[in-house]
């Protein structure tokens, strides 16, 4: 009789179960519909959050106080070798609390890397306040656009704005593990995205069995990951010519599978990034933050969400306008970001589409004014007077409370006397440096007159600009390069240009008059 | 004696027998060997060291302490509840040599399992940070700031501490001080106050103390300046200054140099110039353009750090006081197991270990005046409460004082001594004088404790 009840126990156990099981796909279908939870139940979850989360019930908060208490007793104490592991059971312990994934990431990236001295400790911290949103916290909550925005300001403030006295140790340290990791600037998002998945299919290419095989005997092991940061690059590859399929196609394989597993980005998604807002530089972090506020906004839910995520991208791709063009001389020792003109158009159209968006929101208006009035004075002083006038224009139709009743110039002079007043690090950056590409264009064409003027302009600005940084650490953080610095730029930047000018105008003659047959 | 050591033996076989010994033994291979592969340092070499330090020895200290009330509780409690202890009681043995031979068998076991454990770490440890795996500035960074013993010394504030004196006194004498003021809070506030005076240096001012120092400076040892100040302005910038650091009237080194506020920074100086002097100068000469003042933390911002002796002594001697905390563990189990049946001890022995936990509170709440009032109840019968709790915060406070022990694990991952004089004060209040206790208690207990009750 016994027996025979427990087994109808059992039986009516298997039938709830099973029923469970039926109606449980509905169930988070709705739960989707209806917007119930930021993601699906995870399914991958490492059994030690999977037995935290489920297992100590109401006792995970207790735990949590005693962890976060110890994490500020050590933090205040100046003892931070256990504070990423603290932050990663606090976090890991109430892994779908968005704001608590936010919180320790910024935390170690801001509060406790300004705490050391040396820029490579606190790199050091800011990297792991990034790893632990974009490996962990975005892993457990895959839904949530304010960790995508969290990510996209680290890139964007932490690393790509000026306020932390390592910033250019960030910048270059982040641009260098870039360059290693996609190839340069302009990655080729195409053949990212097309390079072989696994060793076995990339061995299927004419010529990679014997590379790998000589790589093998080199010393470097299957998967063969210390490859990319090889420099120089080890016999087998320096050996063969650099358009060799094979080679390129194990550099393709390798640095699509870091961009995937290190940097969490998927080559399709940077090329859909890089057309809609680029060209960017994907060594700069701006490029990244655009990445990541770009990711999020399918997740945005509620207008802050999206509005939030939209001004990453604008103002990312200000800063990319601004400083979007990296000058990295190892010889000389010096690192510096200029103006990227090439940017204006998508940057424009950026600010236009959140405008649409959200047409009363004023802080997307004056955002985009002062970029508009930025771009007309920069376009101006690199000498391309008819695209300054063209955003002029503009600005003063979207904006005629900002323009000067007597037209463009003297627009520009008024400019010219707020600029000197209060510059921004970027701002002065880029208007040295137009000033001085402004001397060096006109020397080129022979009006030296000209040319000497803009050179005492840029002399000056850089003079006022510096002249108002005496304390040490403000100069260091904010300072510009040395002014001969930013003139050999300026010289080799038109250089460039003449270049360019003249192989298009012998195209041109070439194209009058082809050749006989 | 030998009696108590017949009965030591008799709990190590009991234990080795039981399978308890081998029990924790793979408890603390796992919490060894398991841990380090699990947690995550911040990136650095010493991270590694310091997380491999406290949490592998934490955690086998953690598994040890449990285990050391649980076995204590059960180690007497349960031998009357199975009648087992009536075989013993009947001998021409003491109580007291059955509560010493169990605490010393308990002791034993102890011991041999921290020395399992430690061996374990210890081993790990100089695997990982073996000199071909790291570069030569981590390496170096390890040897003069984790594996050693540094001793510290902080400013002299002897001649403050009578100045303040002096000053208050002159302030109670020239009637500046309110009427229902109490002069022991007046005191403390003015001191307070003092200090921070003490610690601060204006913009442009330089401020110097005196600094006895723990050891003879070595030759070829670095001597590290640590500190850590707050600004008095709020943006987090850098300050910039000079340390001027010398003897008597002579200036023998400086370091000029930027540092953020409340931060801790350390700066390495050569002992060279400090040969033989055991009294140096330290001054800091505030050259900040921006025209803040700074405060260095008057408990912990201003320390001389130098090299006191070698690693492996310092591990030895953590372990050692750890082991003084086991023993005290068995000690409290035991007496609890003497006296109650095993759920009861248990329960007892573990409030009172929380107990000792806490007495950092105990001591802050012994140092209040009011309670209920506080909380805004009023009248007799709250006045009477307070008193009431006052006394036991203090009763509390007197009794878990002594019982406070530094924390071997956090000055071991530190690079901090642990001196022999600190494992013989904690031997002798943990095991000399409250083990005494308890050990004499007990024994009182257990000889008019009616064995031979039926159940």
């Amino acid at each position: 009789m016994r027996r025979r009840v427990t087994l109808l126990y059992l039986l009516a156990a298997l039938a709830g179960i099973a029923g469970a099981a039926r109606v449980q796909p509905e169930l988070l279908r709705l739960r989707r519909a209806f917007h119930l939870t930021q993601a699906d139940p995870l399914e991958n979850m490492p059994p030690m959050v999977a037995f935290t989360t489920v297992a100590l019930g109401g006792f995970r908060g207790l735990l949590v106080d005693a962890l976060w208490m110890r994490a500020t007793r050590l933090q205040d104490e100046g003892k931070y070798f256990e504070l990423v592991q603290l932050a990663g059971w606090i976090t890991k312990l109430q892994p779908r609390f968005a704001s608590i994934w936010a919180f320790h990431a910024w935390n170690l990236a801001y509060n406790v890397s300004v705490m050391l001295p040396a820029p490579e400790d606190r790199w050091r911290w800011v990297r792991h306040g990034i790893t632990l949103l974009r490996d962990d916290g975005l892993r457990y909550n895959p839904g949530s656009a304010q960790l995508y925005r969290e990510l996209s300001w680290l890139y964007q403030h932490k690393l790509g704005q000026d306020m932390d006295q390592a910033h250019f140790f960030y910048k270059r340290a982040w641009a260098e593990e870039m360059t290693r990791a996609l190839g340069g600037e302009r990655p080729d998002f195409d053949r990212l995205a097309a390079a072989p998945t696994d060793l076995d299919v990339l061995r299927a290419t004419p010529g990679a069995p014997e590379l790998l095989s000589a790589l093998d005997a080199a010393g470097f092991a299957p998967p063969y990951d210390r490859l990319l940061d090889a420099d120089p690059p080890p016999e087998p590859i320096a050996s063969r010519p650099a358009d060799d399929p094979a080679v390129r196609a194990l550099l393709d394989f390798l640095r699509a599978r870091r961009a995937r597993q290190i940097y969490r980005l998927d080559p399709g998604a940077m090329k859909a990034v890089d057309e809609a807002y680029g060209p960017l530089d994907w060594r700069l972090p701006d490029a990244h933050a655009i990445y990541w506020a770009r990711q999020g906004i399918p997740y945005a839910r509620s207008r802050f969400d999206r509005i939030q995520l939209e001004r990453s991208i604008f103002q990312s791709m200000a800063n990319a306008f601004l400083r979007g063009r990296m000058i990295d001389n190892r010889e000389l020792g010096y690192f510096a970001l200029t103006p990227n003109l090439a940017l204006y158009s998508r940057v424009r159209q950026a600010y236009l589409d959140a405008l649409a968006e959200f047409p009363n929101d004023d802080s997307i208006q004056v955002a985009f004014r002062n970029f508009l009035s930025d771009a007309a004075m920069i376009f101006y002083t690199y000498n391309l007077e008819s695209r300054a006038r063209e955003i002029y224009a503009e600005l003063a139709d979207r904006f005629p409370e900002v323009a000067a009743a007597d037209g463009f110039e003297a627009y520009l002079y008024k400019q010219w006397q707020e600029y000197g007043r209060d510059f921004s690090p970027g701002q002065a950056s880029a208007f040295v440096e137009s000033a001085l590409y402004q001397s060096h264009f006109w020397r080129a064409l022979g009006d030296r007159d000209r040319a000497a003027g803009f050179a005492r302009m840029a002399q000056l600005a850089w003079q006022r600009y510096m002249d108002i940084r005496q304390d040490p650490e403000f100069r260091a953080r904010t300072g510009l390069p040395p002014l001969e610095e930013m003139d050999r730029i300026a010289r080799e930047r038109v250089r460039e240009f003449v270049e360019q000018a003249r192989a298009a105008a012998a195209e041109a003659r070439a194209g009058e008059n082809p050749p006989s047959p | 004696m030998k009696r108590a050591w017949a009965i030591a033996a008799l709990t190590l076989r009991a234990a080795i027998r039981s399978r308890v010994l081998a029990a924790l033994t793979v408890l603390l291979i796992l919490a060894s060997v398991g841990l380090p592969l699990t947690v995550r340092g911040d990136g650095t070499a010493a991270g590694h060291a310091q997380i491999l330090l406290s949490y592998t020895l934490g955690a086998a200290a953690l598994v040890l302490s449990i285990s050391s009330v649980w076995s204590g509780c059960a180690a007497i409690s349960q031998e009357i509840r199975d009648r087992q202890m009536h075989l013993l009681a009947v001998k021409p043995v003491r109580p007291l040599e059955i509560w010493v031979g169990k605490w010393l068998g308990l002791v034993a076991m102890n011991a041999l399992l921290l020395a399992f454990s430690g061996a374990i770490v210890y081993g790990l440890l100089r695997w990982t940070t073996r000199p071909e795996a790291l570069a030569a500035d981590e390496r170096t960074a390890l040897d003069e700031e984790i594996l050693v013993a540094r001793a510290m010394a902080r400013p002299d504030e002897s001649e403050f501490e009578a100045a303040t004196r002096e000053a208050f006194r002159r302030e109670l004498t020239e009637g500046r001080m309110a009427d229902d003021a109490r002069p022991d809070e007046a005191y403390r506030a003015f001191r307070h106050l003092r200090r921070l005076q003490f610690y601060g240096v204006p913009p442009g001012a330089l401020r110097e103390w005196r600094i006895r120092l723990p050891a003879a400076p070595a030759p070829d040892r670095p001597i590290f300046l640590r500190f850590r100040f707050a600004k008095s302005e709020l943006a987090p910038t850098a300050v910039a200054g000079q340390w001027f650091i010398g003897a008597g009237d002579e200036v023998r080194l400086t370091v000029a140099g930027e540092w953020p506020p409340d931060a801790f920074h350390s700066i390495p100086m050569p002992a060279r110039p400090l040969l033989g002097e055991r009294e140096i100068v330290v001054a800091f000469g505030n050259g900040d353009p921006s025209g803040a003042a700074v405060f260095f933390d008057p408990d912990r911002g201003l320390e001389i750090l130098m090299r006191a002796g070698g690693f492996a002594g310092n591990f030895a001697r953590a372990g050692l006081l750890l082991l003084v905390q086991l023993a005290f563990l068995s000690a409290v189990g035991l007496a609890a197991g003497a006296v109650f049946s095993m759920p009861v001890a248990s329960f007892v022995s573990i409030s009172l270990v929380l107990l000792m936990r806490i007495s950092g509170y105990i001591g802050e709440m012994a140092g209040q005046r009011q309670y209920f009032a506080e909380a805004g109840r009023a009248g007799p019968g709250a006045a009477l409460a307070d008193h009431a709790l006052r006394l036991v915060f203090r009763a509390l406070k007197t009794a878990l004082a002594p019982l406070e022990l530094p924390d071997a694990l956090d000055l071991l991952a530190s690079g901090r001594l642990i001196s022999w004089g600190a494992v013989a004060g904690a031997a002798a209040v943990h095991l000399a004088l409250y083990g005494g206790l308890l050990a004499a208690g007990s024994a009182w207990v257990l000889r008019r404790r009616e064995l031979g009750l039926p159940s």
